[in-house]
């Protein structure tokens, strides 16, 4: 090549480059293992829903009690009042054809009757009306029609006016009014000590309470057995159908008043 | 009522209870059952990604290559006193472009020196100092030279500009034609239902995803390379000028 003239030399550089092949293996490689990294990695790097714990819902009873009027209802601490009944139809009368007087002699000392206003029937007459005007809470109960908001928390006899209900994720609140209910019944909730304590518990599909646990200790130990006692004592029907996971963990709070 | 003033439930899923589909499935699913269009899609912007990470994965080699042989060509010619010399190490450093542009002027300056010794001046005197007839050609010879290294370091740089501007948009066609297709699903089922129509238009962006996924590299490497022309280029500018001065000192 020292000898060879410019366009040689030109030439020869020219046609020797470099050579593509031996790097597409290692792309092909290198694609493979990204690909294999994407499938494998682990599904929280995806962005993959955190099966971690989630706060589905949160119920409280609080502020004033309510009236108690036995529960039984949502609508329990409010006045009702039926609907009014619906103005009956007024019929056409057509008048009675015209009649031609029958030819009657008249009487002699005719008596007359004076027309006595009949008296009205008992059913009739209006019900006393508060002097104020405004509805009271009455003592029966009244079929509105009226769905409570899921949970009827009022089993308890007037268990408190504010309920919020987030019901994010779980499908069945009335497993849930149920459940409380339930575990109420088997609560003492009598103590000489105030406090409040926590447990965690986990509800099987089967129905069963399993690993009942102290989440918040009150200081108490007779808090912590009396809740571990209701929740032990306490048989649960199954989990609902349309409740997807096996098992429904639950963190409940145990308020001690004294 | 003496005691129930509080009560809060919160109930939780319990940990890894749900029903999780597995990784692996979920992407495996969008590419099995995607249409056959979108398939396409993706096997082309597959292949189009392979070629430029191998495009990439040589120049880069190639170039890193380049540099070291290259400041050890210019080490050696900046010692040697004799082209000669430098031509004896040239042969060794055969990947730096400044090695071409220097046998290119070396072989135009003997082809010049030839020329100058088949009609001697004086016979009878001593050996005549070498001279070139014509800087210029030198010049020129360089300058080829330089033109054809470029060229050679320049070669399937042009791809990288081309996928990067052409794989978003073959992404882009696999999910227009892939929404187009949901939308047809969900007239004909007439649900809008998201369980419908989420996995229609998740597949339909998997080919988008892969257009960007082949383009970003290409994009990335393309200015990367593009900036070590430049130098490669101003290197060898510098080295013909200067080897152009060293010409004209000793053989004019």
């Amino acid at each position: 090549m020292t000898e060879g003239t410019v366009t040689d030399i030109i030439v020869a550089r020219a046609q020797a480059s470099e050579r593509l092949g031996a790097a597409i293996p290692w792309a092909v490689a290198a694609h493979i293992a990204l690909f294999a990294f994407m499938i494998f990695m682990p599904a929280s790097w995806r962005g993959a829903v955190d099966e971690g714990p989630r706060t589905v819902m949160t119920i409280s009873l609080g502020g004033a009690p309510g009236p108690r009027n036995g529960g039984l209802t949502t609508m329990g601490g409010r006045t009702v009042q039926a609907p009014p009944p619906e103005p009956a139809k007024k019929v056409v009368e057509t008048p009675p054809a015209a009649k031609t007087p029958e030819m009657a002699l008249p009487t002699k000392n005719p008596r007359v009757v004076k027309p006595q206003p009949k008296e009205a029937p008992k059913e009739a007459t209006p019900r006393t009306q508060p002097a104020t005007g405004e509805p009271q809470e009455g003592s029966t109960r009244v079929n509105t029609g009226a769905r409570g908001q899921g949970f009827g928390l009022t089993q308890s006899g007037g268990g408190g006016s504010g309920v919020t209900v987030d019901t994010a994720n779980f499908c069945c609140p009335e497993y849930l009014s149920q459940m409380v209910s339930l575990i109420q019944r088997n609560w003492d909730s009598k103590q000489p000590a105030a406090g409040s304590v926590i447990m965690k518990f986990t509800i099987t599909r089967a129905g069963t309470i399993e690993n009942v646990q102290v989440e918040q200790s009150s200081g108490f130990v007779a808090h912590e057995l009396t809740a571990q006692r209701a929740l032990l004592l306490t048989r649960l029907p199954e989990l609902p159908i349309q409740y997807p996971n096996q098992t429904l963990t639950v963190h409940m709070r145990f308020e001690y008043q004294h | 009522m003496h005691t129930l003033g509080l009560l809060v439930l919160a109930l939780q899923a319990q940990d890894g209870a749900a029903p999780v589909t597995s990784g692996s499935r979920v992407l495996i699913d969008i590419i099995t059952k995607a249409t056959v269009i979108n398939q396409a899609v993706l096997a082309i912007l597959v292949a189009i990604s392979i070629a430029s990470w191998a495009i990439i994965l040589s120049k880069w080699l190639t170039y890193r290559k380049v540099q070291s042989q290259t400041s050890q060509f210019l080490d050696a010619f900046r010692k040697s006193s004799k082209f000669s010399e430098v031509q004896a190490v040239a042969t060794t450093l055969s990947a730096s472009p400044l090695v071409g542009v220097f046998q290119a002027g070396y072989a135009e300056l003997n082809a010049q020196f030839r020329l100058g010794k088949e009609q001697p001046a004086n016979p009878s005197g001593p050996a005549p100092r070498p001279t070139i007839k014509s800087l210029t050609a030198v010049d020129r010879a360089l300058l080829r030279a330089a033109t054809v290294e470029i060229n050679k370091l320049e070669k399937r740089v042009p791809f990288l500009a081309t996928v990067a501007s052409v794989a978003p948009f073959i992404g882009l066609f696999g999910t227009v034609v892939g929404i187009t297709i949901a939308f047809q699903r969900i007239g004909t089922t007439g649900s809008t239902n998201l369980a419908v129509v989420g996995p229609s238009i998740s597949e339909a962006l998997i080919a988008t995803a892969a257009g960007l996924f082949a383009a970003i590299p290409a994009v990335l490497a393309y200015n990367h390379f593009s900036t070590r022309m430049k130098t490669f280029a101003a290197e060898m500018d510098d080295f013909s000028l200067e080897f152009l001065n060293i010409a004209e000192r000793n053989f004019t």
